[in-house]
């Protein structure tokens, strides 16, 4: 069945509320990126989500949306707290995946004679995979326990990165509230060997060259030039946060009832989040959420060690600094206007980027001026994006950002296209070192299985939802 | 390669020589995961083989071995449930203590529980390479429907 889309403008469309939709739909996409959306199911995800209890404002889609399972990726939906529900299929399983983004001294000039050392030594020193173990060591539950109540603070407490870094990373890299009590002892278990590893996938370590940088004075303030190397890292909360999305998936199948609340689709599955089973999930995603960035934080200790083998350069002399680390797969309470009044609200941006304003009190005190900054990989081949939040983000889709390009090709159908191509190769004489651990990795993650992630991000740029800050070119990519 | 005969050091799924047995279920397309879609002959053999399918997917029935068994208990709401439940176990079974199976057998079923006997090996890294990461087992598209010849259907989407 077809989903109704009214044309808003250029770049923004609503699907109409009808039948038991608490709230219509709004997709922002351009003519062109909305061909590939209405290919698969994302519609009407986008219209099912309007259908949880206590959703406010419109059920969203950024211009990279495509087909999940219950959420769409790249959907954002915000319930009331005092009475709405929260969703973990609206947080997803990768629970705080996310991407840093780390700027250094050097030049293009400086690493192109050594990216291939350079790659190789960032594979080595960095789990990836399936199944991938730990790059620190095997912990025990009760050091877990720490982690998921510390995030990022207990690698930066363990030598990976100093107290600098806290401050450039979303929530200080560790939501306060985090219950592991209501971890499972399943989740600890899958999490135990997992601290400080990349995972399989779409995650990725990346070497980009800042290509083109669009507004120069914000540039400036996030410490980016034309030529500068960056690092990037996206990955999440690896086995553990797919173990407490799946244990409380469970639990809210079974709340439903007792709620006597009705969805569409099962994956969508919640209760209350001022419930007993609201709250348990809550915290054990914040819990799961600060593993993601103890991880990323581990990872990126890890990364600057072979940087610093490498160049037989420290730290110091490279000029690391941590621009900022975003989540994609989160729920927050947050405080927005809605409908003329300010309203605190659970925000599940699944597949989405928080991307809060200039002056925001939320937005780091180094960035206050210029907007909180938002990270937009792209595909390892063409390029991705820093852009920056705008008040208009707040007004349309409560302070939010797409988080990437969007697949255009199933895995199934990216193999196809990539049999018997020499994948690697390719990716070489276009200037990218690759390596990947997988044996299908590289064919899944071609650059031509996602969408032009420049169509995607000018679309949030002409409707003042971000600002495009700079385009970054990758030269140097392992993948999982 | 070269398979020992089914049950050699297992505790006996199957007999000796009985030929490989491969489950009748093809891989579904999703736009940025995976999922199968199986048929079997009956209730119990559908829950037995979606195991296998999971295992086959992740890498290969061929090549893993029976040597231990284990036994996974699981409870459900419905047989969506059930499915979702069972194959979450696996995961953890293959992420946490690194064993994989190519026999299964239900041992009891009812409409909320399911006891099966699984046999297989611990992960080899040398003959097990895993073709695809599959991290969660989703109540996405979820269905677990008997036909009315009897026969029976299941439709299943990982996250990858």
């Amino acid at each position: 069945m077809g989903v109704n889309l009214r044309k808003i403008n250029d770049w923004t469309w609503e699907i109409p509320r009808e039948a038991d939709m608490l709230v219509s739909g709004r997709v922002f996409s351009s003519a062109a990126l909305l061909a590939s959306i209405r290919d698969d199911l994302s519609l009407e995800q986008v219209r099912n989500v309007a259908h949880l209890p206590g959703i406010v404002g419109h059920s969203l889609a950024m211009p990279d949306i495509h087909q999940g399972y219950g959420f769409p990726i790249g959907g954002v939906a915000a319930t009331r707290e005092v009475d709405g529900v929260i969703s973990p299929g609206g947080v997803g399983y990768d629970i705080n995946c996310g991407v840093r983004l780390v700027t250094m001294a050097l030049d293009e000039r400086d690493v192109s004679a050594r990216l291939d050392a350079l790659v190789g030594a960032l594979y080595a020193a960095v789990p990836a995979g399936v199944g991938a173990s730990s790059g620190f060591r095997k912990l025990g539950e009760s050091e877990l326990r720490k982690v998921v109540t510390e995030g990022a603070r207990w690698p930066v407490a363990h030598g990976h990165g100093d107290a600098d870094d806290l401050l450039h990373i979303e929530e200080g890299g560790c939501l306060e509230g985090a219950e592991p009590d209501a971890v499972s002892a399943q989740a600890y278990a899958r999490g135990r060997e997992q601290l400080g590893s990349l995972g399989s996938g779409n995650h990725f370590l990346e070497v980009e060259v800042v290509d083109e940088v669009f507004r120069p004075d914000v540039a400036d303030v996030l410490g980016l030039r034309k030529g500068g190397v960056v690092f990037a890292i996206h990955s999440g909360s690896r086995g553990l946060g797919h173990q407490v999305c799946t244990d409380y998936l469970r639990v809210m199948d079974r709340a439903m009832a007792k709620y006597g609340i009705t969805l569409p689709d099962r994956q969508l599955a919640c209760a209350p989040l001022r419930s007993e089973e609201g709250q348990a999930y809550f915290r054990a995603m914040k819990a799961a959420a600060n593993f993601a960035w103890a991880n990323r934080q581990t990872m990126t200790g890890l990364a600057l060690g072979a940087f610093e083998r490498v160049f037989g350069m420290g730290r110091g002399a490279l000029g690391v600094r941590l621009l900022y680390d975003v989540c994609h797969n989160i729920a927050k309470i947050e405080e927005h206007v809605v409908e003329g009044a300010s309203m605190r609200v659970c925000v599940h941006r699944k597949g989405a980027t928080r991307a809060f304003p200039p002056h925001h009190p939320l937005t780091p005190v180094a960035y206050r001026e210029v907007g909180q900054p938002v990270f937009i990989p792209g595909d390892m081949g063409r390029c991705s994006y820093v852009l920056v939040g705008q008040p208009r983000g707040m007004e349309e889709c409560f302070g939010s950002s797409c988080h990437g390009a969007g697949r255009l090709l199933s895995r199934q159908a990216a193999l196809k296209a990539g049999a018997g191509r020499r994948l690697q190769e390719e990716l070489l004489e276009r200037g990218v070192h690759v390596r990947a651990r997988g044996v299908k990795t590289l064919a899944e993650e071609m650059p031509e299985a996602y969408k032009d992630v420049s169509e995607v991000v000018s679309v949030m740029d002409a409707l003042n939802l971000t600002h495009i800050v700079a385009r970054l070119r990758p030269i140097a990519c392992v993948k999982g | 390669m070269t398979r020992p005969p089914h049950g050699a050091a297992c505790s006996g799924l199957f007999e000796a020589g009985v030929p490989f047995y491969r489950p009748d279920y093809n891989v579904v397309e999703h736009p940025s995961d995976v999922g199968f879609e199986l048929r079997a002959s009956s209730r119990a053999r559908l829950f037995a083989d979606a195991t296998l399918v999971y295992y086959d997917m992740l890498v290969g029935l061929d090549r893993i071995v029976p040597r231990l068994d284990r036994v996974v208990e699981v409870t459900g709401l419905d047989d969506g449930d059930l499915m979702v439940t069972l194959l979450s176990e696996c995961i953890i079974l293959t992420e946490v203590e690194q064993i994989l199976f190519c026999q299964a057998r239900v041992e009891e079923i009812q409409p909320d529980r399911l006891v099966l006997r699984l046999c297989g090996e611990p992960v080899d890294e040398t003959r097990h390479v895993f073709e695809l990461g599959i991290k969660a087992v989703t109540y996405h598209a979820l269905s677990v429907t008997a036909n009315a010849d009897g026969s029976w259907r299941a439709h299943v989407v990982f996250d990858i």
